[in-house]
């Protein structure tokens, strides 16, 4: 077994892991945006809620 | 093993070749060192990834603690990444373990030896080892070679080695270590023999056995000497030594009988006869064949068998040896098992097939000493007995602490009927007089 080979095997279960982090982070990043436009649909359709009780 | 560079004998020297000048392993001398540095760096880039691990996980634990999800989705987010973590460590784990088996396999892969062939001018196959005492040592068992000079000189450095070792364990002689006589001049091995004959370390016996003793055949044996470099290059071309009663000055451990070294490729054997002697190398060439074949393997297959012996001596309150004797050769899937039940047996037909007239040779011999064994012990052994068993019986047969026994034996015989004869009078007297 070379030093090389060691390297190659643990290279790629750590590059599958860091995949598998940016998939996390995605997932993360994804829901706070669908969350935040959720609540900015939220908002704005209360605005306009506002503005024609106003009106 | 013992590094002969490393000594320093500070003993004043006749100006005589010591052992080591004699028998020079050039081999030994260039060979290529383990590979450290690769080892180091292969570390040294596990710890790396082990770090990079660590922090992208607390990173991303983080960023899944610090997000607006819910519980849920935050429990569920953090047990994938465990999962991912857990699926790296496992990879670093199976890297350092790879990185160990390279540590500790590097001596064994670097001693890799090479088998020359020519014909000569008689017609016939000649083969030279890479390691010119292997050349020597199997050429002495086919009777090519003489077993020399240096050769006894040696068989008697184990000798004084063994003894010194033991007088060491009783504080005595610690002055003059053991590893260091290869290198001592011949006057002073002397010196140091005659002083442990006189203190009664050494026997008389035991200077003679080594002085008599002699592994070569009467003649030369073409067939055997064929058949032992067949075996030889089958096996993987260890190195091979000589060695007297299980002891050996040039390595650190001290068995008891013939034994193969995986560190460094060598197979030790113990001097005896021919018969003896070749049946003790083909026995412990198995071993080569199992490291030549699954080195890394093998060395874990030990390393378990020796923790699974020291824990049972340890709980059982036997000594290590005594375990290891008991369990290991007949106790399938230990590597002594694998090495003198599977492999050998296979090794013992192909030493039939090439040199079967050598094979009759010995089993004449084996039947002449059971014959001998069985009459002077009145005991039914058969030559097929168990060979660690056959030749320790053998070994103790022309011992003198047997004889020595069977006079003890004498005497409590003796001392038996006297007591008899003593009663005998005793009745004879209270019959006569009623009282005594």
């Amino acid at each position: 077994m070379k030093k090389e080979n060691i390297q190659s095997i643990l290279n790629q279960s750590f590059k599958k892991y860091l995949k598998e982090l940016d998939e996390i982070k995605l997932e993360i990043t994804e829901s706070s945006v669908q969350q935040s436009s959720a609540i900015k649909d939220k908002k704005s359709f209360k605005n306009k809620d506002d503005q024609s009780r106003k009106s | 093993m013992t590094n002969p560079e490393n000594l320093n004998p500070n003993i004043p020297d006749s100006g005589e070749p010591s052992y080591k000048e004699k028998h020079i392993d050039a081999k030994e001398s260039n060979r290529e060192p383990a590979p450290e540095r690769e080892v180091e760096q292969v570390l040294n880039y596990i710890e790396e990834t082990s770090n990079q691990s660590v922090e992208a996980a607390l990173e991303t634990a983080k960023m899944i603690k610090e997000s607006q999800l819910s519980s849920e989705q935050k429990k569920r987010l953090t047990e994938k990444l465990k999962k991912s973590l857990r699926n790296v460590f496992r990879a670093l784990t199976f890297s350092v373990l790879l990185t160990v088996s390279v540590i500790v396999t590097s001596p064994y892969t670097y001693t890799r030896y090479s088998v020359d062939s020519k014909i000569n001018e008689r017609g016939a196959i000649e083969y030279t080892h890479q390691d010119k005492e292997t050349t020597h040592v199997i050429n002495v068992l086919a009777g090519k070679e003489k077993f020399t000079v240096a050769d006894r000189e040696n068989i008697y450095l184990d000798l004084l080695a063994a003894k010194l070792d033991e007088a060491h364990s009783n504080g005595r002689y610690l002055n003059i270590e053991a590893k260091k006589l290869p290198d001592m001049s011949i006057k002073k091995k002397m010196q140091i023999a005659e002083e442990l004959s006189s203190s009664g370390d050494l026997e008389d016996r035991e200077s003679v056995k080594a002085s008599m003793i002699d592994p070569s055949p009467k003649v030369f044996d073409e067939d055997l000497y064929s058949a032992l470099w067949k075996l030889e290059q089958e096996c993987g071309n260890p190195k091979v030594r000589f060695m007297f009663e299980g002891k050996t000055q040039r390595y650190s451990a001290s068995f008891e009988r013939s034994f193969y070294s995986a560190k460094s490729n060598t197979i030790f054997i113990d001097v005896g006869s021919n018969e003896e002697t070749t049946e003790d190398f083909i026995a412990e060439l198995s071993h080569a064949k199992q490291f030549d074949e699954n080195p890394i393997s093998s060395l874990l297959l030990g390393a378990r068998d020796n923790l699974q012996v020291q824990i049972k001596a340890s709980s059982q309150g036997l000594s290590f040896d005594e375990v290891y004797d008991q369990t290991m050769y007949d106790q399938p899937g230990t590597i002594e098992y694998q090495a003198h039940q599977e492999i050998e047996p296979e090794l013992k037909k192909k030493f039939l097939s090439y040199a079967p007239g050598t094979a009759e040779r010995f089993d004449k011999e084996r039947d002449k000493f059971v014959a001998e064994y069985n009459k002077l012990f009145n005991e039914k052994i058969t030559k097929n007995e168990e060979r660690r068993d056959y030749f320790n019986k053998k070994r103790a047969l022309v011992s003198n602490n047997l004889e020595y026994e069977q006079l003890l034996q004498d005497e409590d015989n003796q001392r038996d009927k006297a007591q008899k004869d003593f009663d005998k009078k005793v009745s004879e007297l209270k019959a006569k007089y009623g009282f005594i």
